[in-house]
């Protein structure tokens, strides 16, 4: 604790100079307040009420509404002697108010206007006011002079409703005025509204917070239904960050954020897939459509590590959890933090960037609104690879062999018994891949969610149910989700706010006993198999030749492997508003999960259809194994906050203390021998009783703050910093300072730029530079020397046998990975706020790498991490937004793009690392390394000895290999006359995806609504191994159609080489294997229509919504055909990627 | 407004404090792990420790090695056969595991000798427990050598720092004399015998007989001698021979031979199998059921069986080849103890000759050539016997055979070649050796005048005696090697006479030579010297070009 004392002194210091500031700038309270009105520099006192709560009273006694400006809901007012009981209470309050300044009207019959006395009408904003995020339902185009007001008794009356763009539900409370006029009235519960206009000639608007503005022309209408679009008065936009929130204009940091309805409508599993192409710079990846396991890999501008390149995700403040468990329907925004400015206060976790995730909440004095979703629909995979039938498997397997001097295995004749279907026991011709897969799997969701809430509680309260059945033969592919989530959001004693977030999912997933994985698994074993084995043999049973077990025996009949996961989530935030702008908050966070694995490994007999004895076993000895997972984290945060303006200063400044811990238990128990497989219970299995456990703790404790400083609304500041103590590393190493720094400028706030105005509403240019770290370290104790368990010990003296051994090297110094990121960005809104584009260049340079540094084998373990070599990341980024309407027709378009190069900068001075993929100076990590493929060698080539029939190369090749017509030739890159792979590999390529882009179109026309995503990689390398790629180069290698044209005498112009049976050396990495991985991809198109009012009104419904939706329909790819390009290095043994095909509805009732 | 400022003062505070005054917040030990200091305490955990080593035997992978050689050709390919067959480069997989997988073994033991003596326990216990760790290190080391040459001689833990990480390798001679001297330390240091609960530790007998054979290899023939005979001296070993002379030797390679049964006092080391916890699949991989057998005895092997005149069949005149039953007639007796001879049972299910009916299944009759995924194909007319425990061949991966690592027979054969090397090979010295090794079989014994009266080479006889005696124990590719014949390596892979075949038909299709011999397998090379070692791994050239390459790659 030595290293952490002169710190907390030094936080104690600047916490005492904080108070101070705090205290002279209460003093200055009544001048920088002056803009809104004198009133509140009155003393508290027991007879003084805010107005806000005066007005509170009265609609309660009257069944009367207000609408008022929240800033003058704060206003204190001198209630002691008044009362509001009797019918004059209107007059009352008028009096009660009219000092302030203020007057009320009657808009409709039960609904009354606060008004300032000296206010002008204005249907625009006024740029420079600042408002407030916890609005509830007033207007931001303003009040309503006093002259002006007047309840209007003209002839036509115009009525209709108001509904979100988003999900078409009813907004309640939007200020509907007459343009040029005092008449105005708000919306019901049912978003339905009714006011009287002068004449055809009047415009109606009707506005609401966070709401565009919207104006209608009556004409001869009687009817006028709005749609309000959520969140383009992009000056008002408020994103999620580090510990708060920022209003978008004055971000100074590289932000990317997305709002719940950018996923609404898609069949979305795993939120991390459904990110996919809709951030820029963010790299999205996933490997597998698994039921229940199918998120993905996310990449925030790249790989900056070697380690761990997934970014902190950070739900509703609480760092660490998985978004791919969360139910998407319960998310409300998304926030990506990119750069050092936005995420480094999040210290020795923020190198790879930050995810926060924030959950929905109620809405206070709503009524509760009830809304339905669903969805149901299938998966089929996007691509397959075509495997060859028996009679083609055996005539090119003789081949392969006689190539490479070996016996061929088949005669002509068996190969005619294949051919003609005569034995099905032996020479069957079985299309494993058709066996295998299912021709499509369902998925459904269902959502049902209660939200709304009175003046001081609000709440959200949701379920969530996902369903997916797998596309794997037999009943154990699988998984179900049940999301609950309860948030209470109240308020005490006027100054305390409480949020209760508490959240339970309840999953499970499950797969054969052999589960899937990229080489192994019952997928990877339906591509191994011979054709000529049949599913089952004539007599009944499963069929078995040989050489590879029957996948859809396993599948079938092998047992299972079930995952079952109950967590919480309990989140528990208050917020004390200690005086005005300085509050402290404490928050509180547990998340515990359980987790439950059972493994039944069931034999499976398989009798020989000739003699029906047992000829093979899978699975033996029957097995049940069951493990328990117990995880438990905990939190908590404390931090104080002052926000303040002085005149043309801004002021935001936030201090906290945090620390987290995480305990996990696991234990094992297995048994073999089930005795009988219907009950598969560890009770009723006889031996082999063993059972192990596991144990692993961490913790993390820090200090970090960040303030902000706005200057004339124009130049904008922010300083960030963290001081994170990590026990991944040993006492002397464990703590370090994280700090950032950043600034902004916006243009269009200044006097030279006000001509330009007109197309522009916004320009800012910002920058960034700041230092965050990344303790992945791989092992929680990597700093320790441990002895533990080891394998392999011979059962000495006849019975098992328990070793122990030093398991890793530890590196006592090991510590963090330092990240310096640069970022500098442009933000522009022009024409009208209709067109937005984010533009940003950033730099990131990591240094002390946390490298395996790969040594020599000599050393005779694995080798510990190092803090060795530097990496960097130069990139940009790119969006383009456009939202707009035609008359009813509304349409919006997304595009964004983004580039990152990767460079390793220093290997830290050990020697590169060689492989299949490297890293190498000056090149992309893990880049691609292999031979230069010339072409394919003819015989030509060669000289040829017909007395020894032996060809005899006349270019260089590998010594070593068996080189021969229908080769690869290679280049022999430095001219020495010989290839070797020490000399003549050289990088061929780069795994990490460059210029991924995402492109969204949205329209909708009178309650139809369409919109397509199309998400692509601009260049990406890839790499198919194995038999996923090639045939016969082992026993199990099959060929595929590709494969025919595979080179021989005859067909010398091959895309495939010759054939050699077992032997290897064509397909040594090079440029002939190397795949081109970029692709584009119809990632989502969608089309819904949701029903008029008119038609819904008698269910007591407010909107529906029915809608069909695909997924992945069309991909443009030149990709091997048999795999999807978003899995560009693979085995085959994947879970293949999916297109689903959903229908469903949305409903919202009252 | 003061006392709000204490009300925040106070707050922020509390907060500080649970960060700051929980000390050892951080301090988070593994929960399911020892850490290395608190390890070495006592003879228990010493004894976790030593086990750990064991790990490092190398059990069925010495049968396995027999793939380098020219005894057996497996139907599939794997990288001890692409080693023997010359056609492999330096990514070859195996060449970089055996040498990580060796290090990684001379790691564990050298943790070990760093840390034992800190324990507390017996002296002598403490001693005997280093002295097994020293000779699984000595193991590794000879493995090391024979497959590289100079290797780097490593007898601490390193750290990453260390020099020797990117050293150089020391001199073979080198290591080979502190091989020798580990095992003579190691060796008193050792019991005698290891029982009970001990059964299949490191004996003397053990330590001795290694080290006779490393010396032999290494052409120190008059410390092999005297090693071999140290053995010899204990009057702990003698042959199995339990059974009938007919059955004892293959007896011995099945479950009848494992150590715990007790009758088994032939073997020095062995690596111990128990179903359930440690297990391999030799007897299915010979006689697997429905595919090609990945143990094809060549004919090579078969050839080199005398006949029971104890002549080579090139000049006995018992030897006939016009069918394929009397090639196995009036042979060697290791020979049907050893290859799979007509008339005896298997567990390869339907054979070449009788396709129809199912009740002669379990006993071998004649070589299947079609894959019709019903039997157990060869590729070169033969298949063995030896290693075969046939209850297992219809399960996958159940057999639990010890595999004999170092058995009396080899110290016998050591003593017998030692002495002829050095020029002092007698009759008597025959009598105690190899003629044990025929009488147990009841083989015509060996007599120096008769190979002389015959004009035959004694030292061809001595090493053909080693190559019957201890086919499929993974010895003939170190034995070619350091006997100077690479050339044996170059010949094509050959099976039996196509014409022995019982329908022509099944064979018609398959390669042969002039004399209508199956050619199995071709295109080998073996290139004097480069052959004659392994060439250091790419991988680890890449990473310590330091090591420098052996001659020829």
């Amino acid at each position: 604790m030595q290293i952490f004392t002169p710190f907390k002194r030094a936080v104690r210091l600047l916490t005492i100079s904080f108070l101070l500031t705090t205290a002279n700038s209460f003093a200055q309270d009544v001048a920088f307040n002056n803009r809104q009105s004198p009133l509140n520099r009155q003393e508290e006192t027991a007879a003084y009420k805010t107005l806000g709560s005066l007005l509170s009273e009265i609609e309660k006694k009257h069944t009367i509404s207000f609408i008022c400006r929240s800033e003058l809901l704060e206003i204190k007012i001198n209630a002691d002697k008044l009362n509001f009981k009797g019918k004059s209470f209107i007059l009352k309050l008028k009096e009660a108010i009219k000092p302030l300044g203020l007057s009320v009207k009657q808009v409709t019959k039960q609904q009354y206007v606060i008004v300032k006395t000296d206010d002008p009408i204005t249907s625009t904003p006024d740029r420079n006011e600042v408002s407030d995020a916890t609005l509830v339902s007033s207007s931001t185009s303003g009040g309503f002079s006093e002259k002006e007001l007047k309840v209007s008794d003209q002839a036509i009356r115009i009525s209709g409703t108001v509904t979100i763009a988003a999900n078409r539900s009813p907004l309640q409370g939007v200020t509907v005025a007459v343009k040029g006029t005092a008449t105005a009235t708000v919306t019901d519960d049912n978003g339905s509204y009714e006011i009287n206009v002068p004449n055809e000639q009047a415009t109606l608007v009707f506005s609401y917070v966070g709401y565009l503005t919207a104006e209608r022309l009556v004409n001869n209408q009687q009817r006028i239904d709005v749609v309000l679009e959520e969140g383009v008065k992009a000056l008002d936009e408020v994103v999620v960050v580090g510990y708060g929130t920022q209003k978008k204009v004055n971000l100074t940091g590289a932000v990317s954020a997305i709002k719940a309805e950018d996923l609404q409508g898609r069949p979305i599993t795993a939120t991390s897939s459904g990110l996919q192409g809709l951030l820029p710079g963010v790299t999205i990846r996933s490997y597998t459509g698994l039921p229940g396991q199918n998120g993905s890999s996310i990449r925030i501008r790249g790989i900056g590590t070697l380690g761990d390149s997934n970014p902190l995700i950070v739900i509703d403040g609480i760092p660490g959890g998985s978004m791919d468990i969360l139910n998407p329907d319960d998310i409300e925004s998304i926030s990506v933090l990119k750069d050092a400015a936005s995420s480094s206060i999040y210290g020795v976790r923020g190198a790879n960037g930050v995810i926060l995730v924030t959950t929905k909440k109620g809405r206070a004095n709503a009524k509760p609104n009830i809304s339905y979703s669903n969805y149901f629909g299938f998966q089929t995979p996007t691509a397959l690879p075509k495997f060859l039938g028996s009679p083609d498997y055996m005539t090119l397997l003789n081949e392969s062999q006689l190539n490479v001097g070996r016996t061929p295995t088949y005669t002509d004749s068996q190969i005619n018994i294949a051919r003609t279907s005569a034995d099905l026991n032996y020479y069957a011709n079985t299309n494993w891949l058709e066996e295998i897969y299912k021709d499509r799997a369902g998925q459904q969701n269902h959502n049902l969610s209660i939200n709304g809430g009175g003046n001081n509680l609000s709440y959200y309260l949701s379920y969530g149910y996902l369903k997916q059945d797998g596309l794997v033969t037999g009943d154990n592919f699988g998984a179900n989700r049940n999301n609950v989530r309860l948030r209470l959001t109240t308020k005490l004693i006027d100054r305390l706010d409480l949020d209760a977030n508490v959240g339970y999912v309840d999953r499970k997933y499950s797969e054969s006993s052999e589960d899937v994985s990229e080489a192994g698994g019952p997928i990877y074993a339906s591509h191994q198999i011979s054709p000529l084995v049949p599913v089952k043999f004539t007599t009944g049973g499963w069929g078995y030749l040989g050489g590879s077990r029957n996948p859809v025996a396993v599948t079938t009949d092998g047992g299972y492997n079930n995952f079952a996961s109950q967590e919480f989530t309990g989140n528990l935030n208050a917020a004390l508003n200690l005086f005005k702008g300085f509050k402290v908050r404490g928050q509180y966070a547990l998340i515990k999960s359980n987790s439950q694995r059972d493994i039944f490994n069931k034999t499976i007999n398989y009798f020989s259809p000739v003699t029906g004895d047992r000829i093979y076993q899978t699975n033996f000895p029957s097995k049940i194994d069951k493990r328990d997972y117990v995880n438990t984290y905990q939190t908590v945060i404390g931090i104080a906050e002052y926000e303040r303006s002085f005149n043309q200063h801004d002021l935001k400044a936030l201090v906290g203390a945090s620390q987290e811990s995480n305990e996990s238990e696991s234990f094992l128990a297995s048994r073999t021998n089930v005795v009988s497989p219907d009950v598969p219970n560890l009770n009723v299995a006889s031996a082999n009783l063993l059972n192990s456990s596991s144990a692993d703790q961490t913790a993390l404790q820090s200090l970090f703050g960040r303030v902000n400083y706005v200057l004339n609304s124009k130049y904008l500041a922010e300083v960030n910093f963290r001081y994170d103590g990590s026990s991944r590393f040993a006492k002397d190493v464990r703590w370090n300072l994280f700090p950032s720094a950043s600034v902004g400028w916006r243009l269009s706030e200044e006097k030279f730029f006000s001509s330009l105005t007109d197309i522009f509403q916004e320009v800012k240019i910002r920058a960034s530079y700041g230092e965050l770290g990344n303790d992945k370290v791989g092992n929680n104790y990597a700093y320790l020397a441990t002895i533990g368990p080891v394998g392999g010990v011979p059962p000495i003296g006849n019975v098992l046998t328990p070793g122990y051994a030093q398991t890793a090297i530890p590196n006592t110094i090991l510590t963090w990975e330092n990240v310096v990121k640069q970022n500098i960005g442009l933000d522009l809104l022009l024409l009208n706020n209709r067109l937005g584009i984010t533009a940003d260049y950033f730099k990131h340079n990591t240094e002390d790498i946390l490298l395996r540094v790969t040594l020599p084998d000599v050393l005779g373990a694995t080798e510990p991490s190092q803090n060795a070599g530097k990496v960097e990341n130069k990139g940009w980024e790119l969006q383009v937004n456009w939202k707009d309407r035609v008359g009813e027709f509304r349409y919006g378009a997304n595009f964004n793009i983004s580039d990152v190069k990767n460079q390793v900068t220093s290997l830290g001075g050990v020697p590169p690392t060689f492989g299949d993929q490297v890293r190498f100076l000056g090149e992309p990590i893990d880049a691609f390394y292999g031979l230069v493929a010339d072409r394919i060698a003819q015989v030509d080539d060669f000289d040829y000895n017909p007395t020894t029939n032996v060809y005899t190369a006349k270019f260089p090749f590998i010594s070593g290999d068996k080189v021969g017509p229908g080769d690869i030739m290679f280049k022999d890159l430095n001219k020495d006359g010989l290839i070797t792979l020490a000399d003549d590999r050289q990088i061929i390529g780069n795994p990490f995806p460059r210029y991924t882009y995402g492109f969204r179109g949205d329209m909708d026309w009178k309650g139809l609504d369409f919109n397509f995503f199309i998400q692509g990689v601009g260049k990406a390398s890839g790499y198919i191994r194995g038999a996923a790629r090639h045939a016969y180069i082992n026993e199990s290698a099959n060929p595929q159609k590709v494969h025919l044209d595979r080179w021989t005498p005859e067909n010398t112009d091959a895309s495939y080489p010759r054939f050699t049976y077992q032997l290897a050396h064509n397909q040594r990495f090079s440029t002939f294997w190397l795949e081109d991985a970029s692709y584009m991809r119809l990632k989502n198109i969608q089309l819904g229509y949701t029903l008029p009012n008119r038609l819904i009104e008698k269910y007591r419904l407010t909107r529906l919504r029915i809608f069909v939706s695909a997924d992945n329909l069309f991909t443009k790819t030149d990709f091997f055909y048999a795999y999807d390009p978003e899995t560009p290095v693979s085995t085959g043994g994947y879970y293949p990627q999916v297109k689903t095909f959903i229908f469903g509805i949305n409903l919202n009732m009252k | 407004m003061i006392m709000k400022s204490k009300i925040l003062f106070g707050f922020l505070l509390s907060t500080l404090f649970f960060v700051a005054c929980k000390k050892d917040f951080l301090d988070r030990a593994p929960l399911d792990e020892l850490v290395d200091e608190t390890f070495y305490t006592n003879e228990e955990t010493l004894q976790l420790a030593v086990n750990g080593c064991y790990a490092y035997l190398k059990g069925k992978a010495t049968v396995d090695m027999e793939n380098l050689g020219d005894n057996t050709l497996n139907s599939s390919v794997n990288d001890y056969q692409r080693i023997g067959s010359g056609n492999f480069a330096n990514d070859l997989g195996t060449l970089n595991s055996e040498w990580a997988t060796d290090y990684d073994g001379i790691r564990r033991c050298n943790a070990f000798l760093e840390n034992y003596v800190k324990a507390e326990g017996r002296e002598g216990v403490k001693e005997s427990m280093a002295a097994e760790v020293r000779f699984i290190r000595a193991y590794l080391y000879f493995y090391l050598t024979q497959f590289y040459g100079d290797v780097q001689l490593i007898t601490k833990t390193l750290l990453i720092t260390d020099a020797e990480v990117n050293g150089i390798r020391n001199k073979k001679a080198e290591v080979v004399d502190f091989i020798l001297k580990e095992l003579d330390e190691a060796s008193v240091k050792l019991p005698l015998t290891q029982t009970g609960a001990n059964l299949g530790r490191i004996t003397r007998g053990a330590a001795l007989a290694l080290k006779a054979r490393v010396a032999l290899y290494n052409q120190k023939y008059d410390v092999a001698e005297k090693a071999a005979k140290d053995v010899m001296d204990l009057g702990i070993y003698q042959l199995y021979t339990a059974g009938t002379p007919a059955t004892a030797y293959n007896d011995f390679f099945t479950y009848k031979g494992k150590l715990k049964n007790g009758t088994n006092k032939e073997t020095i080391l062995a690596r111990m199998y128990l179903t359930d916890v440690s297990v391999h699949n030799m007897s299915r991989e010979a006689h697997v059921p429905d595919q090609a057998s990945r143990w094809n005895p060549t004919k090579s092997l078969v050839d080199a069986y005398l006949s029971s005149d104890g002549l080579p069949i090139d000049k006995s005149p018992l030897y006939k080849e016009d069918t394929y039953d009397n090639l196995f007639k009036n042979r060697d007796p290791r020979m049907t103890q050893t290859i799979l001879a007509p008339g005896a049972a298997w567990g390869g299910r339907q054979d070449g000759k009788n396709l129809t009916s199912t009740a002669t299944w379990g006993i071998f009759t004649v070589p299947k050539w079609i894959s019709n995924k019903l039997g157990s194909v060869t590729i070169t007319g033969y298949y063995f016997t030896k290693y075969v425990e046939l209850s297992t061949v219809a399960l996958v991966g159940r057999d639990e055979n010890d595999i004999h690592l170092i058995r009396l027979a080899e110290v016998l054969l050591t003593y017998a070649e030692a002495k002829l090397e050095q020029g002092k090979l007698t009759q008597a010295d025959i009598d105690i050796t190899i003629n044990k090794l025929r009488q147990r079989v009841g083989m015509k014994a060996m007599n120096i005048a008769e190979i002389a009266a015959a004009g035959l080479d004694l030292r061809t006889e001595v090493r053909r005696e080693r190559r019957v005696e201890m086919a499929l124990e993974g010895q003939r590719y170190f034995d070619i090697l350091r006997w100077k014949q690479g050339s044996l390596l170059a010949q094509d892979i050959k099976g039996m006479k196509k014409s022995l075949a019982f329908r022509a038909s099944d064979v018609a299709n398959l390669p042969a030579d002039a004399q209508g011999y199956i050619i199995a397998y071709k295109d080998r090379v073996f290139t004097d010297p480069k052959n004659y070692l392994w060439p250091i791994s790419l991988t680890q050239t890449q990473r310590n070009p330091n090591l420098g390459q052996n001659t020829g790659w």
